[in-house]
């Protein structure tokens, strides 16, 4: 047997701090899904309501304009209310942005490493199975700050900037920790139910159908369970803890003082966000391994 | 101190073994770890390399738990067993983030990548999609990931899967020129020849449990109840079969499907060989070739596992 000199020893150069290892996987992942095409064409399709809600401001700002093309009627000035109600409208339409941003950017997150079994890569790295979560999460994270708390606070830039009135922001600043707020209410629990979603399975294509399944048939069942009770002793308020969309919906409401769709207290929907991002954090936790057990 | 040492590990996936009170020291050098699909290969490597936590027991490279010590796996190399990967990432991209992922700047991890993939002779590829590389590249690019920062410790899953024999040479070459540099390797292995060509230590794993451990002709000793067979091609094999039919030694002898080969059972080869000698002066026979069949891992492994 040959002996050989013991002449190893340990590497003493310089490191990157170990907090910022997942950055290295978030810059990745974004850079990747910017460089797809059909990515920035739904990219745009996603901004498009930004852009409708920044021109409804301009005119706000220029009822000039609209006394010129005798369009100041009562109906077009309730429209260019640019009030709280305007900046809850504005995230509630990006909702659906938010869906379509977080499915295309993060169906295949995991699925894919799992599919070509690269999560063996990651985990024999000096990271661990937190960076390797973070750097993924934060891909969709990005995009859908894009669509959401970004464009949300920049309508109030641009209503300041529009009216040469920078106190706005200030005075209005209430509405902008709604916007974040309720951008994280949307952002949270869809990152973690994707990348959950994601962790199970090896194919895209499932991970695809399994969000869109678990994002649209509550609101069906939801929908068709209140109306069966609506006569007996069940409140049917319950059921709206059900779907992500009604708690969204629901949150968003109560952040802005708005109507409220269903007669509940936001703890309770606040809780149901937090045992739903729990249960994902559990079956991420299960999944992010470096083997699969084959039975 | 073995730099590598294993004591008594297990691991069960719910009801499915993977390993099971596998104790083994690894030395600095190569050590080929061999044993059929499902033998344990592969969650070893993957306990060693701090993927996975062992049930029970314990391993520590250079004294330090590899479980949980995530400092450790900056002197760590692995080069895992998987196809397909970032297919839309050029081979110095991939390369770079995961010198990245090492911790290296990125001047840094970008030179290192260049510098590695000239070692692993892929300077034509360095610009090209991984989605367009050959079996044989990308197994040389993933071969090339686990050795970029220099590793103190090189854990291979069968690392020459699908590589063209050119590529097999220079790997081989290289995971020698690695053991001799006082670096510890570990090569999985299910092609025996493949292990064979890099070094002559090795441990054997089946059903989750360690078989044999040692140089290959170490464990041929523990294995001296089994009979060898030597091939011996000679023009006359009748006259010589008479001859060997009356050697103690000499268990059985049977004619090879060659007309010129017959082939001899033995449980004591070295009294035979001393024989052979006088076969050829006394009786006059003409030997033209004599091979001991047995003496490669593939036999070895095959009567440790039978």
């Amino acid at each position: 047997m040959p002996v050989y000199e013991q002449t190893y020893s340990h590497y003493e150069g310089e490191y990157r701090p170990r907090s910022l290892a997942w950055t290295l996987i978030a810059r990745r992942g974004i850079i990747q899904t910017w460089r797809k095409k059909w990515f920035r064409i739904i990219l745009m399709f996603c901004l498009a309501p930004f852009i409708i809600m920044t021109l409804r401001i301009y005119l706000a700002s220029n009822m000039e304009l609209l006394n010129l093309l005798e369009f100041n009627t009562s109906a077009v000035k309730d429209i260019l209310n640019i009030d709280e109600k305007f900046y809850h409208t504005f995230l509630l339409i990006q909702s659906f942005p938010c869906f379509l941003m977080t499915l295309f950017t993060g169906a295949d997150l995991i699925a894919s490493d799992r599919r070509t079994k690269a999560l063996t890569l990651y985990l024999s790295k000096p990271i661990t199975r937190l960076d390797y979560l973070f750097g993924k999460a934060s891909i969709p994270c990005f995009y859908l700050y894009l669509v959401s708390m970004i464009p949300g606070l920049f309508l109030m830039f641009f209503y300041a900037f529009f009216n040469e009135n920078w106190m706005y922001l200030w005075e209005n600043r209430q509405i902008a920790g709604r916007i974040v707020l309720l951008s994280h209410v949307y952002i949270i629990p869809m990152i973690a139910l994707i990348l959950a979603i994601s962790s199970m399975t090896r194919s895209k294509v499932s991970a695809v159908v399994m969000f869109c399944v678990i994002s649209f048939v509550p609101d069906t069942l939801v929908n068709i369970l209140y109306n069966l009770v609506q006569e007996t002793w069940i409140n049917p308020d319950y059921f709206s803890l059900f779907s992500l969309n009604t708690v969204n919906r629901q949150l968003g409401a109560v952040l802005f003082k708005q109507e409220i769709p269903y007669d509940l207290h936001w703890g309770w929907y606040v809780s149901a966000l937090a045992v739903l991002v729990a249960l994902c954090g559990l079956i991420l936790n299960k999944q992010i391994r470096a083997v699969e057990v084959v039975k | 101190m073995a730099y590598i040492e294993i004591k008594n590990l297990s691991k069960w996936y719910g009801q499915v073994l993977g390993i099971s009170g596998v104790t083994a020291r690894i030395e600095p050098g190569v050590t080929g770890l061999l044993g059929p699909n499902g033998a344990g290969k592969s969650t070893l490597l993957k306990i060693l390399t701090g993927q996975i936590k062992a049930d029970t027991g314990g391993a520590t490279i250079g004294g330090i738990p590899v479980w949980n010590h995530i400092k450790l796996y900056e002197i760590v190399g692995f080069c895992p067993d998987m196809e397909k990967f970032y297919e839309r990432l050029t081979g110095l991209e991939f390369l770079t983030y995961m010198a990245r992922l090492h911790g290296m700047s990125k001047s840094k991890a970008m030179q290192t990548a260049r510098d590695t993939l000239h070692t692993m002779g892929l300077d034509d590829a360095v610009n090209k999609r991984i989605g367009a590389y050959s079996k044989g590249m990308r197994q040389r690019v993933k071969f090339a990931q686990a050795i970029m920062h220099d590793p103190e410790v090189l854990f291979l899953d069968e690392p020459m899967q699908g590589m063209d024999p050119l590529g097999r040479l220079q790997t081989a070459e290289l995971i020698r020129d690695y053991g001799q540099r006082g670096k510890t390797v570990v090569v999985s292995s299910h092609i025996l020849n493949e292990v064979e060509d890099m070094t002559n230590t090795i441990l054997v794993l089946n059903h989750g449990q360690l078989l044999a451990e040692g140089d290959v002709h170490e464990i041929r000793e523990l294995i001296d109840e089994q009979p060898r067979h030597v091939r011996i091609t000679t023009p006359e094999r009748r006259k010589l079969s008479n001859i060997l039919i009356g050697f103690p030694e000499v268990q059985t002898i049977s004619f090879e499907d060659a007309p010129d080969e017959l082939m001899v059972q033995t449980m004591s080869p070295d009294a035979f060989y001393q024989r052979l000698p006088d076969l050829v002066m006394k009786d006059k026979i003409t030997i033209e070739q004599i091979s001991t069949l047995d003496d490669n891992l593939e036999s070895v492994f095959d009567y440790l596992v039978k």
